[in-house]
């Protein structure tokens, strides 16, 4: 089967998800969360086989590399870490009003990728610079940071709407928000110094302050400060909220936004 | 020295604070305003008041600004000063002996009471089973006050370690970059095909810089995707030379550069050398019949059966006609009968010139296709130093984050033929982990009591 029909099945079966986790928070029953978890499993299922049967493609097309090169691969990738990190959260605390909020975001993400038009999905061979096996582990630890920072981009916007279905304190919720900005941050650090190493292996220099390299120093920044403020000041609840959501704008700016500032990340762009 | 001024500048938060955002600001007017490009640029641009303020203010190469260095070396101060401030308190935190005590333990946050229809002395042993598979301690500390017996762990204190290793990491990329800026070097130069040099060209000051070798460039290799053309790879073979010895050859590709005794050459750009000759295939139109010839740029020469005089101009990489780009064109003058001709010769489309209707139909059949190869050469002695601060940076941050103080305590009360049993915890933390954690086993002591 074709990976694009693979991705677009994901795409409804991420919007069942996310059908059936709104419909348990709002009546409150946790068998349709069951059941919103059982078809985000199914999701990931089929989104993890689009993009291995891509890769398997890219072989047969006598390209064979790892997809994760343009927009339309990495927004494949990026659903699969959104997903993995919220079907882990649940599993772990037993709460569906995150996968609620986070299956629509992976939705978005997902449906974004096949449904916009911009977008290029065809499978084309690397330019030479890409040509490295430094190139996976930078996207991979990427992403994942990404992932870590939208769940917290969630959980934020949960904290400060304070909605009433909640069962979770507002205390634990500030703590799970706290722990996914930690998950995002070692993996956005992992991120940029793989990819610091792998410039110098490519270009001879570590750093050549490229908008997106920047970028991603500046949402580093912003995610120092959210642990510091924590760690040292104490600060909970509301003002790490907005920090978090600050964060995942630059975060956003760093995917997207500096496709229209000249970088030599251009692979990026559509 | 703890009391200073000085030292309650420094150690406080506030300023690491203050500093990451001045940073990101400064990041942020960095990709807005184009960096390092020329002075007509920035005029065109911003007009000539703006553009002297903004050259006042160092805006066009801001990160190599003094305001950033500034800013960079205050943040590294800072870093240095709050690290020293608390790190005697974390030490002792880390590697004191832990003392027990019954009072402090009942006193922790997190609490799960309950009691078990079960003799306190068959409980002793699953709370011993029970402690070893959910909190795995070196030693679990017991012991028998009254009524009580209380089983006691904690671990994880090296944690409050972490944060120093990463602090430490970074403080090190800094010195990394530091002592690349000093001792290290950024520098271009184009090489022809067979040709060497020990000159390169300094990325900053442009200034010219001799190395203690020559590169030669043996060979360049260019090659392309069948499908669509893209480039795959670009390939030079090179060898570096000194009092014709040949001290290594290597042939680097994009991601695999030469490294010699701390100095790196990487494949950066390329280039087609202008040509000296080229060979061109001259038809009459009239008779049919067809000639080759070999002309030099810039001679003039007498083509076969009275067909004119032509000369080559010149040579360019590419050429657009129409919008379209031809690529690689050469230009010449027929001169014919005191008339003169400007003819385009595009070497991938041979029937370009059929167009022009004459009675001489000429192509190019090939011409001497010099590659220059761009390498860029660095010396980046700080490089190993910045590489393990990463290594620090990503360990210490396992550490602090994933490595989590607990603090765990059983306390056993006899009640007659009942047991009360409470559970506390301390973490520094992840609470809820830790309040998930007491549910289990308090599950897991109430189910061991209906089996025995």
């Amino acid at each position: 089967m074709s990976y694009s029909i693979l991705i677009s099945i994901s795409t409804f079966v991420y919007f069942f998800a996310s059908v059936f986790y709104i419909l348990s928070v709002i009546f409150n029953k946790e068998r349709l969360g069951l059941v919103g978890k059982y078809i985000t499993i199914f999701a990931i299922f089929l989104n993890l086989a689009g993009f291995a049967v891509r890769w398997i493609v890219s072989y047969k097309l006598g390209i064979g590399r790892i997809p994760l090169t343009n927009l339309y691969e990495s927004l494949v990738f990026f659903t699969l870490c959104i997903a993995l990190v919220y079907i882990f959260l649940e599993i772990k605390y037993k709460n569906y009003f995150i996968s609620a909020f986070a299956s629509i975001i992976a939705f978005i993400t997902i449906a974004y990728s096949s449904l916009s038009p911009d977008i290029n999905t065809k499978i084309t061979p690397l330019i030479p610079a890409l040509k490295s096996n430094w190139l996976t582990i930078h996207v991979i630890t990427c992403f994942l940071g990404y992932a870590g920072f939208a769940l917290s981009f969630v959980i934020s916007i949960i904290y400060l709407v304070r909605i009433n279905y909640l069962n979770l304190k507002l205390n634990e919720l500030d703590e799970i928000n706290y722990q996914m900005v930690v998950l995002g941050f070692l993996f956005l650090t992992i991120g940029i110094m793989t990819g610091s190493v792998w410039a110098n292996s490519a270009w001879g220099s570590y750093w050549s302050w490229d908008p997106k390299e920047t970028w991603s120093l500046i949402t580093w920044f912003i995610y120092a400060i959210l642990i510091h403020a924590r760690l040292v000041k104490s600060w909970r609840g509301r003002k790490l909220a907005y920090i978090s959501i600050i964060g995942f704008l630059a975060v956003l700016f760093t995917y997207f936004g500096v496709n229209y500032l000249p970088s030599l990340h251009s692979y990026g762009t559509v | 020295m703890k009391n200073t001024i000085f030292w309650k500048f420094f150690k406080s938060v506030k300023l690491s604070i203050v500093i990451f955002i001045a940073i990101s600001i400064l990041c942020m007017v960095g990709t807005l305003v184009p960096q390092l490009e020329k002075e007509r640029f920035y005029l065109l641009k911003y007009g000539d008041t703006l553009y002297s303020f903004f050259k006042f203010i160092n805006i066009f190469d801001i990160y190599h600004s003094y305001v950033f260095i500034s800013l960079v070396a205050l943040l590294a101060l800072n870093l240095i000063v709050c690290s020293l401030d608390k790190i005697k308190a974390s030490f002792k935190l880390a590697f004191k002996t832990v003392s027990f005590r019954a009072d402090k333990v009942k006193n922790y946050p997190i609490k799960v009471e309950f009691s078990a229809k079960e003799k306190t002395e068959n409980l002793k042993k699953v709370s011993k089973e029970v402690f070893n598979k959910f909190f795995k301690v070196k030693e679990i500390f017991q012991t028998d006050i009254g009524k009580s017996s209380y089983f006691f762990g904690d671990k994880g204190r090296i944690s409050y370690l972490g944060v120093y290793i990463v602090h430490f990491g970074i403080l090190l990329v800094i010195i990394g970059v530091l002592i690349d800026s000093i001792f290290g070097f950024e520098a271009f130069v184009e090489i022809k095909e067979g040709k060497g040099t020990n000159v390169v060209h300094l990325k900053k000051s442009k200034e010219k810089r001799k190395l203690d070798f020559y590169i030669f460039c043996k060979d360049f290799d260019l090659s392309f995707y069948e499908n669509d053309g893209t480039p795959k790879e670009y390939r030079s073979s090179l060898a570096l030379k000194k009092d014709d010895k040949i001290l290594i050859e290597k042939d680097i590709i994009v991601n695999s550069p030469l490294r010699y005794k701390g100095i790196n050459i990487f494949q950066s750009s390329y280039d087609i050398a202008e040509p000296k000759s080229v060979t061109l295939n001259i038809q009459n139109r009239d008779t049919g019949m067809t000639y080759n010839k070999t002309l030099k740029i810039n001679e003039e020469e007498k083509l076969p059966a009275d067909l004119g005089k032509l000369e080559i101009l010149g040579f360019t990489q590419s050429y657009k006609f129409a919008g379209h780009s031809l690529g690689p064109t050469f230009f010449a003058r027929l001169t014919k009968k005191e008339k003169q001709y400007e003819i385009v010769l595009p070497i991938s489309f041979p029937k370009f010139d059929s167009m022009r209707k004459r009675d001489t139909i000429i192509s190019v059949i090939n011409y001497d296709k010099t590659y220059i190869t761009g390498l860029q050469v660095t010396k980046e002695p700080g490089v190993f130093c910045i590489y393990f601060g990463f290594i620090l940076v990503i360990i210490g941050l396992f550490i602090s984050f994933f490595i989590t103080h607990n603090s765990f305590c059983i306390i056993l009360t006899e009640d007659g033929d009942k047991t009360n049993v409470l559970l506390c915890g301390k973490s520094n933390k992840n609470k809820i982990s830790m309040g998930l954690k007491l549910d289990k086993i308090k599950y897991e002591i109430l189910k061991s009591g209906e089996v025995i």
